[in-house]
């Protein structure tokens, strides 16, 4: 086994590991807020190791070129779209922290409003 | 290994429909939903890689990006439900 594929295997066993602390997160959080905390960071960088890992393990130009591509979209898109269903779910009330000692976001939507 | 890997991401997918059967409200839905993306997402780039599909690469990015903008358009609409009533 050459040393390009023993890395690309630490990158993709790293992925896999940060997948697990994921979906162990996801089921295990007590909170709407801190789950959505769990898939914002971790599985973001999951994806982007295993991504990464995967470019590595094929080495050739263009569709390394094309996995990195994927590994950037994800790096990106994941905490777009965790950002905007956590902004959904506080303002519109859909769920609400159990217990917060600082609230800032709350203060300034009431300044906002009026 | 790779086949390994790709069951493997099948199972954890397989944990976060756990989450989306009982979630009690919706976020918790969507977060599983775009969990449940990105891990098959994976799942299919493991698959092209093992069987030497190297057109699976383009098909996840196209489902990557729709998958996005699908979580997207759905977090947007619960934002603003009076709108659409």
């Amino acid at each position: 086994m050459p040393v390009r594929e023993i890395i690309a295997y630490i990158f993709m066993g790293a992925g896999a590991i940060f997948a697990v602390i994921t979906a162990v997160g996801l089921i295990r959080f007590p909170d709407v807020y801190t789950r959505l905390h769990a898939v914002a960071v971790v599985l973001t960088i999951s994806a982007v190791l295993i991504t990464v890992g995967i470019a590595i393990y094929v080495w050739e130009l263009y569709l390394s070129l094309k996995i990195l591509l994927i590994s950037l979209f994800f790096l990106i898109s994941n905490p777009m779209a965790t950002h905007s269903i956590a902004r959904a779910s506080y303002r519109r009330k859909i769920a609400l922290p159990k217990e917060k000692d600082v609230d800032d976001y709350s203060d300034y939507l009431e300044r906002g409003e009026k | 290994m790779i086949p390994g890997l790709a069951i493997f991401f099948v199972l954890l997918a397989l944990l976060c429909v756990y989450r989306l059967i009982i979630g009690p409200t919706i976020t918790d839905r969507l977060i599983a939903a775009d969990t449940i993306g990105v891990f098959m997402s994976l799942v299919m780039l493991f698959i092209g890689l093992y069987y030497n599909i190297y057109l699976m690469v383009d098909i996840v990015l196209a489902y990557a990006v729709l998958f996005f903008v699908d979580i997207l358009i759905f977090s947007k609409y619960f934002e603003h439900r009076e709108l659409y009533k």
